[in-house]
């Protein structure tokens, strides 16, 4: 067990590979981004002793002390990222994931150009601090879960349909294939186009702009890390309502100025109720009327082949533990099913395959209790495979260990409808 | 361009203080906190005070790093960025703000839509000057008092953004004015550039606003003290240029003796 004051700490850490300059570093403590940082000497250390492994031709990728955990990564062989991580069962899954994530919020915002090749790392420095905000929101204790699972945070509205069809009439309108409609994070309705977006752009632009300050409007240039990493695109955002985003990703056409308050008052005005709706839907990203059982404290549902996910710590009611802790305990669980139980997802290249064997042999459900070692107290974690579909439940104590299997395979069963 | 009016002979200046404005800023505060609008709302009076809406469009202009980005989010009640980043595209910010017309006695809100585009941005970018500058109403020009180069950067800016609208109207704002110690630009020179120019010149401080009980609020009311004189001379000189545009008031120079 490690000291108190080092629990929960992340350094994340970028520098240029060829001449180790840091061009930036960030850091949480607890799931709250903190000022605090590493001492250059221990930054300086950490990536001399990646460098000395790639003179030698090894690929030093992880590292594990008693209580920290560090991964490397090089990024085109110009850009190292390293995170130190203090956080509990955190595995490589997980580290390695986030910095790709972050390696990508990098290429969105700056180009991959820029990042290939440093002609100045001043200024690369400046530019690169208009991604803090979404980088720190994957340092942070987010209420999204794609960073991870690599799949869209999605919520269900009861009025879907109808907000799927205004939606494409306006796409049409606008000549714009791909549209969204983003509520805090989470994509409540899209375009065709704007489904078929590769990942990680797909996870990390509903992401942005879950994460930056309030605007009524912005029109960014920004590069998909997938679809095109050198060439920009714009992309629009238009808040209809403070905390929910129309978000159009296009060439020249249209200009912001043509999608002004009449335009949308003309074609989301009549919608005004199902909107506020998907608002007040917000972290449960279910529609209220669907029964879940009560002892459900925590679900996610990701669809691998559409690569969606629902992620929720709040179905019902306010009981311990803390929403937090929740998304913690479902968070480790995706990242031991994943590394350890579960087939790697497809499209995800850089898991490793298991060996034959293991694939004619594949677990469909395995479950776990977190907590506590007394009969009765410990969190329960239950995980279900079928299909496409992957579910994750976080179960109160009190429910009987027989019951998770049908507990799970009915929630899975009441759930596919939606995903 | 018409020649400014006399600052408060348009816009009851203090109106905001009086018990009436007050009541009338409600509808524009949550709580003690600035309310945020989507593009779908508009601040609710009570029925009987249902009053007319003004929409304009201002770019705000000025060298990277005077304070663009911040004085937006200031006018917005919202809170302003620690850490200082080029901002990536355009971005608008609306703000809604009732002022009191002397002549009529009447209150009309103003919808504000501020532009606001990185400087980077708008060099690397061919599309993003002419989005900002197409049909702007207002320019504002931002210099910082500790930036000596933003404050002479101010004519080519004026030329360069303003050049080819020659109706709008066009207001200086000197930023960061909390720092007069460290001050690069004396008052003789705002003296002399405000007699070579004969435009508006406002100043605002770069301190953080006045929190709330809870310590992390922004509190509205406070805000909005603040920010008054810049919105209400902002209000002011649009309501005259349309007024004059509209034919509805003598040509300027026989209106303003001095």
């Amino acid at each position: 067990m490690g000291e108190e004051g080092a629990r929960g700490v992340v350094h994340l850490l970028c520098l240029a590979a060829s001449s180790g300059v840091p061009l930036f570093c960030r850091s949480s403590r607890g799931g709250v981004p903190t000022r605090q940082q590493l001492p250059f000497s221990v930054i300086g250390s950490l990536n001399g002793v990646h460098m000395f492994g790639q003179n030698l031709e090894v690929q030093l990728s992880s590292a594990r002390t008693e209580d920290t955990t560090v991964v490397w990564k090089n990024f085109h062989d110009s850009i190292t990222l390293i995170v130190v991580s203090s956080e509990e069962s955190n595995l490589e899954l997980r580290l390695e994931r986030l910095l790709q994530m972050v390696f990508g919020a990098m290429v969105l915002l700056v180009g991959l150009e820029e990042l290939t090749n440093i002609r100045n790392v001043e200024r690369l420095k400046k530019e690169l601090r208009a991604s803090y905000h979404l980088i720190d929101s994957f340092l942070g204790d987010s209420e999204l879960i794609g960073d991870l699972t690599q799949c869209v945070d999605c919520v269900v509205s009861p009025e879907g349909s109808l907000l799927q069809e205004t939606l494409s009439g306006f796409a049409e309108a606008t000549s714009t294939a791909f549209v969204s409609l983003v509520a805090s994070g989470r994509v409540v309705a899209a375009t065709e186009g704007w489904w078929r977006l590769g990942m990680p752009e797909a996870v990390l632009l509903p992401w942005l702009v879950g994460s930056l300050p309030p605007q009524t409007a912005r029109d960014y240039p920004v590069y998909l890390p997938h679809g095109s990493p050198t060439v920009p695109h714009r992309l629009l955002t238009l808040m209809l309502l403070p905390g929910l985003e129309l978000c159009l990703l296009c060439g020249p056409r249209p200009p912001l100025s043509q999608l002004d308050a009449q335009v949308l008052e003309r074609w989301w005005q009549p919608l005004m109720e199902p909107l506020r709706a998907c608002l007040a839907l917000g972290p449960r990203a279910l529609p209220t009327g669907l029964p879940l059982h009560a002892d459900i404290l925590g679900l996610l549902l990701l669809h691998l082949e559409l690569r969606r996910c629902l992620f929720t710590v709040e179905p019902s009611g306010d009981k311990e533990p803390a929403p937090q802790h929740r998304r913690r305990l479902l968070r480790s669980f995706y990242t031991l099913v994943t590394s350890t139980h579960f087939p790697p997802e497809p499209g995800a290249p850089e898991e490793k395959v298991e060996d034959a064997i293991q694939q004619a042999q594949l677990p469909r459900a395995c479950y776990l209790v977190s907590g506590p070692e007394e009969p009765g107290a410990g969190w329960r974690l239950v995980a279900l495979h079928s299909g496409p579909r992957r579910l994750l439940l976080l179960v109160s104590p009190q429910s009987p260990t027989h019951g998770l299997w049908s507990l799970a395979t009915h929630t899975l069963h009441a759930l596919t409808p939606l995903l | 361009m018409a020649r400014p009016p006399t600052p408060g002979s348009v816009v009851v200046p203090n109106w905001h203080e009086s018990a009436e404005g007050k009541e009338y800023l409600g509808c524009i505060l949550r709580k003690n906190r600035r309310r945020v609008f989507g593009l779908l709302e508009r601040p609710v009076l009570p029925p009987p005070v249902a009053i007319d809406t003004v929409s304009y469009k201002i770019f705000v202009s000025g060298k990277s790093g005077v304070g663009k980005t911040a004085l937006v989010a200031k006018l917005a009640g919202l809170e302003v960025p620690v850490v200082h980043h080029e901002t990536t595209g355009i971005q608008t910010t609306m703000v809604f703000w009732p002022a009191k017309l002397q002549a009529s006695n009447r209150v009309v809100m103003f919808r504000f839509e501020f532009w606001d585009c990185g400087e980077s941005a708008l060099k690397k970018f061919d599309h993003m000057l002419p989005a900002c500058q197409e049909k702007a109403d207002a320019f504002l020009f931002l210099f910082s008092f500790t930036d000596r180069a933003s404050f002479e950067d101010l004519p080519g800016q004026l030329a360069r953004v303003a050049g080819e609208a020659p109706g709008a109207v066009r207001m200086v704002i000197g930023s960061k004015f909390d720092q007069y110690m460290h001050t690069d630009v004396p008052e003789r020179d705002l003296t002399a550039f405000r007699q070579a120019w004969e435009l508006p010149l406002l100043r605002v401080k770069s301190v953080p606003g006045r929190r709330l009980a809870d310590g992390r609020t922004l509190d509205g009311r406070a805000g909005l003290a603040d920010i008054a004189h810049v919105l209400n001379g902002l209000a002011e000189q649009l309501w005259y240029q349309d007024q004059v545009a509209a034919g509805l008031l003598p040509s300027p120079p026989e209106n303003t003796p001095g």
